[in-house]
């Protein structure tokens, strides 16, 4: 059982999204973008192209440049919607044997399902260069308002491409699914689609994972297109009105106004105002000219205002259809690229009342969508929904009270992660493993959730022994903890079950909590660590100095020992920063030590034990590798 | 009509069909049993674990491989959008050029000068792999030209590109943004 791959077959663009990992992803095509125009063209080379590639070459070859071939699919060629389209398109909109609307390229006849199927196959093939296998099941959406011939022929153009079609599902119910409305219990959601030429508003009803379409309306000529457009009249009458010069009978110069006044427009959604600097526009006997033009989002909602009026009647029509009043819809979703504009979402809030649902793309949020029913087909989302993650981090107390995560929060589960500790006192034979649940850097602000005793560990200096920590949590969210003396192979552990949690207001307030206290926890745990540093400084040149003391004069140990009272002194104040000065000042002093004691050991090789055994905290900087908690970390997670 | 505007997540027969989960029996089923029939059922279940388990196992090795190679393609052509708009610079050198060549032809040394400066925008771009692409005179080709007008051109045969109209670029043999072109018609 392959992928199954969720298509949003649009009337201008198409797009692609597969499950990966239990999450939703949109295919990039073969020319990297993640939209592809629903584009065919034939050319006189008899060669196919489908996609950007066909767009381009429109204009030398139109009358074989096949587009918005979703407006005749599965109609009868009488069909007033065809016969419109059929006064538009540059191409030859004619009657297929059985009736159906078709196209003429050349002397052949293609139905309108064959030339979908074409723009099928190329995300197929693309989609199956990007997963490196073969895809042979498909989800598409259409239009919630296509009827059943609109659909069966929807399916027989994947059918055509080599699908097998699993679901044909409503472009509306698919982007409910993509912000995962189908979780929720019985709601009332109003899709608005403001996209590059149509507009539509469907109103659903969900509950108990079937979704229905109360009502459908909209508008098959309104879009992204006429606000483009508004921009550009408007900027070729104020170019006129400055030079006299009339822009729109040249084409290049269209084509970069066209540009510029897209460009003007994204940005006007994320800022107040915009520049459009087109140099060199064109130019006359005077000499050049250029467009620079200030555009104000204000200015720029006025230009459209009664644009974006058009969408007020389609969507009272759909609420009265429906039989409900604005405010008994429960949520809003956005599809469409347009929708990114401010004053279409005020719109929406204008009408429904309410926040409309952000965060996933607009124009990927209706492939996204089939992704999932693919998923919810193939088993695979139900899957995912088997896998749980922690909701907060799990770890232990280190020395100072500090919380040493072990597993960070939002791991999938099951996991297991083991690390290495070691002891804070020489001839410590005993270690207290406390378990935590929580956010906040100091063990106590969390939740202790058990604590053993590991002992018997053999007499050894601090910073020696290894002792093993491993946390696992199986597929049941039970938690196992066990602490390991590697010298010995002496074990304890310990069973957290998942009654012994917390409720989900609980993870909520502990993360909250942690945010809230971030700042004053980061001193207090940069407090502990410049103790525990500081302290272990402390033990590490009292040793060397028992040790190799008399290998240096009275005058630099008197210095040492000087500093290392300071250092003393210091640990007993709450003041981090006299601290680190104080470890600084007898990092420095000790160095001589340090250097007597090296070039000892190289020379006469007889002290290296004894050197190797203080660690580098008698010379080096005393945060690199000294123990700083009672169970030192040795070594990172075993992999 | 009405079935249209339905959409389920679960329980159609195409899904049930293709589902490999065995139906769990009821209790009161179970009990009745034979106990070999519930170690078959087990057994079932264990297999089916097992297939869930390794497909779990080979989608992250192929997970692992497709991540590897879209690292490699971001930091190949993860700087396209920037370029793209960088280009936007580049039309304006080019068209000064132009229009100075037209209108000033005498001032040589303020012309050298932009050339100049275009040639260091062309080199740098180059050194990160991004080329020109070649129109003017070629067979016009839709991957790496768009076509912004026809003109029917007296002796120029059918489907030639006659003028560019905008510089095309490629970045790592990809097309970063056609060249803008008239084409002989």
């Amino acid at each position: 059982m392959g992928k199954i791959l969720g298509i949003d077959l649009g009337t201008t663009f198409s797009c692609m999204s597969i499950m990966e990992g239990g999450e939703p992803k949109v295919i990039s095509n073969a020319e990297g973008a993640r939209t592809t125009p629903s584009v065919v063209a034939f050319t006189s080379s008899g060669e196919r192209l489908v996609g950007q590639v066909a767009r381009r070459q429109a204009i030398t070859n139109s009358e074989n440049t096949l587009f918005a071939i979703k407006r005749l699919i599965g109609r009868r060629f009488e069909d007033p919607e065809v016969q419109k389209d059929k006064q538009i398109v540059p191409f030859k909109i004619v009657r297929a044997d059985n009736g159906d609307a078709a196209v003429q390229v050349g002397d052949r006849k293609y139905a309108a399902p064959e030339i979908s199927a074409m723009v099928l196959q190329k995300l197929k093939m693309d989609a199956e260069a990007y997963l490196g296998e073969k895809i042979d099941e498909a989800v598409i959406t259409v239009p919630a308002y296509f009827n059943d011939s609109q659909r069966q022929a929807t399916k027989d153009a994947g059918k055509i491409a080599g699908f097998e079609v699993k679901r044909i599902i409503n472009e509306p119910t698919a982007a409910a699914l993509a912000y995962g409305l189908d979780r929720k219990k019985e709601e009332k959601v109003a899709v608005f689609d403001f996209g590059g030429g149509t507009f539509d508003i469907s109103i659903l009803e969900i509950g108990d994972g079937v979704f229905e379409v109360k009502s459908t309306n909209g508008d098959t000529h309104l879009g992204g297109e006429d606000i483009d457009n508004r921009i550009i009249d408007y900027l070729v009458s104020e170019f006129r009105k400055e030079t006299g010069v009339d822009l729109s009978k040249d084409r290049m110069a269209l084509q970069r106004l066209k540009e510029g006044a897209e460009r003007a427009k994204i940005e006007l959604s994320s800022m107040m105002e915009t520049e459009i600097n087109l140099p060199f526009i064109t130019a006359d006997q005077t000499g050049p000219k250029h467009l620079n033009m200030k555009l104000t989002r204000a200015k720029l909602e006025s230009l459209v205002d009664d644009i974006i009026a058009r969408v007020d009647g389609p969507c009272r029509k759909a609420l009265s259809d429906a039989g409900l009043s604005a405010n008994e819809i429960d949520e809003v979703i956005l599809v469409g690229g347009q929708t990114r504009m401010p004053k279409i979402q005020q719109k929406v809030r204008e009408l429904f009342g309410k926040e409309p649902h952000k965060g996933v793309n607009p124009d990927e949020v209706v492939a996204i969508g089939a992704a999932i029913q693919a998923g919810v087909l193939g088993g695979e989302v139900k899957d995912v929904l088997l896998l749980d993650v922690t909701p907060l981090s799990l770890g232990i107390e280190t020395l100072g009270g500090v919380f040493t995560k072990i597993i960070e929060r939002n791991t999938t589960i099951p996991t297991k992660k083991t690390q290495v500790f070691s002891t804070a006192e020489d001839n410590q034979n005993a270690v207290t493993i406390r378990v935590f649940q929580g956010e906040r850097p100091m063990a106590n602000d969390n939740k202790l959730l058990g604590q053993f005793d590991l002992v018997g560990i053999p007499a050894a200096p601090r910073g020696i022994p290894q002792i093993e920590v491993s946390f696992d949590i199986d597929a049941n969210g039970i938690l196992h903890v066990s602490a390991k003396d590697k010298a010995t192979g002496k074990e304890q552990s310990i069973k957290i079950t998942s009654s012994s949690g917390l409720s989900e207001q609980d993870i909520n307030r502990m993360i909250r909590e942690a945010e809230e206290h971030e700042t004053e926890d980061k001193r207090r745990q940069a407090m502990v660590e410049a103790k525990n540093r500081a302290d272990s400084l402390v033990y590490t040149t009292e040793k060397t100095l028992k040790e190799h003391g008399d290998k240096v004069d009275a005058q630099t140990r008197a210095s040492i020992e000087n500093a290392m009272a300071d250092l003393k002194d210091a640990i007993k104040s709450d003041d981090v920063d006299l601290i680190n000065r104080k470890i600084e000042a007898l990092t420095s002093a000790s160095h001589k030590l340090a250097e007597v004691i090296y070039s000892q050991a190289a020379s006469g090789g007889e002290a290296q034990g004894g050197a190797q055994g203080q660690g580098p905290g008698a010379g080096k900087r005393p945060d690199e590798d000294v123990v700083d908690a009672e169970f030192e970390e040795v070594k990172g997670d075993k992999r | 009509m009405d079935e249209n505007k339905r959409d389920t997540m679960h329980g159609t027969e195409e899904m049930t069909e293709q589902s490999a989960v065995p139906q769990t029996e009821s209790k009161e089923g179970r009990e009745t049993k034979e106990p070999c029939g519930d170690i078959k059922e087990i057994k079932a279940q264990l297999d089916e674990y097992k297939d869930r388990c390794l497909r779990a196992y080979a989608e992250m090795d192929n997970m692992r491989k497709r991540l590897a190679r879209e690292r490699q393609d971001i930091v190949k052509y993860g700087t396209e959008k920037l370029l793209k708009d960088f280009l936007l610079v580049y039309d304006a050198i080019e068209k000064s050029i132009h229009t100075a060549e037209e209108m000033h032809p005498e001032d040589e040394q303020f012309i050298q000068g932009l050339r100049m400066t275009e040639k260091l925008f062309l080199e740098t771009l180059k050194k990160h792999q991004v080329e020109p692409i070649e129109a003017e005179n070629m067979p016009f080709d839709p991957r790496y030209h768009e076509a912004m007008m026809q003109v029917t051109e007296g002796n120029m045969p059918k489907g030639m590109v006659v003028k560019e109209l905008e510089k095309g670029f490629t970045v790592h043999d990809r097309l970063l943004r056609p060249a803008k072109v008239a084409v002989s018609g």
